[in-house]
């Protein structure tokens, strides 16, 4: 993309550590990475979550422009970020001068709604079990290598999984310990081993059909 | 580059089905195409027409998952065909068709986000100023205090006119002299929730709801709390306020709690932070020397609400004193001052708590219990008390104390709190 040109009309810069707009925030702007990364968080009763770290290249913020909403997550600048920063009243030009930027935006915007329609497949279960197979079926589908692997490595915590699950580690913790002791997982600290996804396919599928009936 | 093809199909064809792969994006020329999709918890099918001159499978191809509808054709149809590089290059050239598109996308991820909010029983359909307090007070609790120091600016700067604008910027006052979050303050969601019950006018006492219970009828003593107010504790029912629960509580089985006997056994503080009771505004006042021979009159509200600042600097021992004092007072002008016993126990055996001073915090909490089975802090004493007993090492006494409060109408932010203890030691 063509953006130099724009740098000293639309240049921000944030100290390491500064945030750069907080959940719940009114904004109209938004802001691509030209340099450094941004911290995307969200606070979960009292608890900070990240929810992605963006690079260079990376947009954030476009939510708010698009409707009048406030902020959904808090950005914070995890080094010395260099922005482009645009609002609302230069959204339409930019959008106009910049169509790949548009194009681009639009391709995010899918990701993060299929993103957060999975994640809301998987909370949707209840039964802890299911959730959590079903969190490794997603892990694994955001694998592109892993399509129709049977026996995977998954880069993920039990935190991150009791996360995903919406549930206190305290009662996703129990589960995989039992897998892990049938064999069916082997529980590393940052990296799950799951043997058979057909497994979690099979658990997933059958609690999906009993819940429709 | 080539533009898209025409495509040409029968009634009754399936353009895709879902969990198919495929990277096409289609537009609706002629004809009657539906979309059919399963709902999120799968329970149920959700058809949809395409309109003519409408996009579909757009989300999947740009994102490159599955299909997540079938697309079923009804009458014979004619649809434009996009590859990706067509439709890329389409857009590029037609940001406005894009604008609609991510006007569209973004409605859409909101709506899922809710729902996501929803099923993890987040508080998600605040107003904003709330939440953007409530985040600026997590990020005060979890002790990033630049970032509850931007938040809470910029809730200020938003929503000056707010009824939590008070709390706000008492807590920015905070942060600036460098003081940890109150934790003995109610919550901000115990106060909405009382709101919510009527408990509390927001109308009339918009400041005060900054304080959770302050003097509702200490019109007088509205004016901007003074800086250390958040250092007020508790959750006081302050005289004439006439809201103590008496006429409507039932008092069902509430005497019927194990025996308090302990063994004399210190502890580090006990630290209850899911209870954050409420700040309240005390009368104007110097800070008095306890005496038991002071007149009665305002006596021991004086001593009570000089207990409570002793507190909250955390200094105990006087805290103690004050509190011992107010109890030692037994002449009364009226019922609202004879309450400030009730208060001043529930306070005095907290204050033991909070000094790590189980043994006497439990006793006192328990001697409020039975004496005052009717008092709205009955539930936290008890919770108190319950956690006393886990400290000690009583778990069974600790979760039949916790099963109690759980098992008492109605239910609240106590009875669920003890529900969560309940359910962490039962594991």
């Amino acid at each position: 993309m063509q953006l130099d040109g724009l740098t000293g009309k639309f240049g921000k810069e944030f100290q390491s550590g500064e945030i750069i707009f907080c959940e719940f925030e009114p904004g109209d702007d938004f802001y691509l990475i030209q340099k450094g990364k941004v911290k995307i968080s969200k606070i979960v009763k009292d608890t900070e979550k990240t929810m992605d770290i963006l690079e260079s290249g990376d947009i954030f913020g476009e939510m708010a422009i698009l409707e009048e909403q406030p902020r959904s997550a808090t950005a914070t600048a995890i080094d010395n970020v260099q922005t482009l920063h645009f609002n609302r009243e230069n959204f339409v030009t930019l959008m106009s001068s910049q169509p790949q930027l548009a194009f681009k935006l639009l391709v995010i915007f899918t990701k993060r709604i299929y993103d957060a329609r999975r994640r809301l497949k998987i909370l949707l279960l209840d039964d802890v079990q299911a959730k959590v197979c079903d969190t490794f079926l997603m892990l694994s589908e955001k694998e592109p290598n892993y399509k129709d692997l049977k026996e995977v490595v998954l880069r993920i915590t039990s935190d991150g999984i009791a996360h995903w699950c919406g549930e206190p580690v305290e009662r996703i913790q129990p589960v995989l310990s039992h897998w892990a002791k049938l064999g069916k997982i082997e529980l590393f600290a940052d990296r799950v081993h799951v043997n058979n996804l057909n497994d979690c396919r099979r658990t997933v599928a059958m609690k999906r059909k009993e819940m429709i009936s | 580059m080539a533009g898209p093809t025409l495509r040409t199909y029968k009634a009754g064809s399936i353009i895709y089905f879902i969990e198919d792969k495929g990277s096409d994006v289609f537009v609706l020329q002629k004809g009657r195409i539906i979309l059919i999709s399963n709902s999120l918890d799968s329970a149920s099918e959700i058809k949809e027409d395409v309109q003519k001159g409408e996009f579909f499978g757009v989300k999947s191809a740009l994102g490159a998952y599955p299909r997540e509808e079938t697309a079923q054709v009804l009458a014979d149809s004619v649809v434009l065909v996009f590859t990706p590089v067509m439709f890329e290059a389409f857009c590029t050239k037609n940001p406005r068709l894009v604008l609609q598109m991510l006007k569209v996308f973004s409605g859409q991820l909101r709506k899922v986000h809710r729902k996501v909010r929803e099923v993890l029983g987040e508080t998600g359909q605040q107003e904003n100023s709330v939440e953007l307090l409530r985040t600026a007070e997590s990020f005060y609790k979890m002790n990033l205090k630049d970032h509850a120091n931007y938040a809470f600016k910029t809730f200020l700067k938003n929503y000056s006119t707010s009824n939590f604008a008070t709390r706000g910027q008492s807590m920015l006052d905070m942060i600036s002299r460098g003081q940890p979050y109150p934790v003995e303050m109610d919550s901000l969601e115990t106060i909405i929730e009382k709101i919510r019950l009527g408990e509390m006018d927001v109308s009339q006492n918009a400041e005060s709801t900054n304080f959770g219970d302050m003097q509702m009828n200490d019109v007088g003593s509205m004016e901007p709390p003074p800086l250390d107010d958040f250092s007020q504790p508790e959750d006081m029912h302050i005289p004439d306020m006439d809201d103590t629960g008496l006429s409507n509580d039932d008092g069902s089985g509430m005497m019927d709690i194990p025996d308090m006997d302990l063994p004399d056994m210190d502890i580090p503080d006990m630290d209850l932070p899911d209870y954050t009771p409420s700040m309240k505004k005390p009368p104007q006042m110097n800070v008095p020397q306890p005496s038991a021979s002071k007149p009665a009159l305002e006596g021991i509200t004086q001593f009570y609400y000089d207990g409570v600042n002793e507190f909250s600097k955390q200094n105990w021992d006087v805290a103690i004193k004050r509190f011992e004092a107010a109890l030692s007072i037994n002449k009364f002008e009226n019922d609202a001052e004879a309450s400030f016993l009730e208060k001043s126990l529930f306070e005095l055996g907290r204050t033991y708590m909070r000094k790590g001073d189980l043994t006497n915090g439990i006793g006192k909490l328990s001697d409020f219990v039975k004496k005052y089975p009717r008092n709205p802090n009955l539930k936290k004493a008890m919770a108190y008390i319950a956690e006393g007993y886990e400290k000690k090492g009583d778990k069974q006494r600790a979760m039949a104390l916790y099963n109690k409060v759980v098992s008492m109408p109605p239910r609240d932010k106590e009875s669920n709190y003890a529900k969560t203890q309940l359910d962490r030691l039962m594991k």
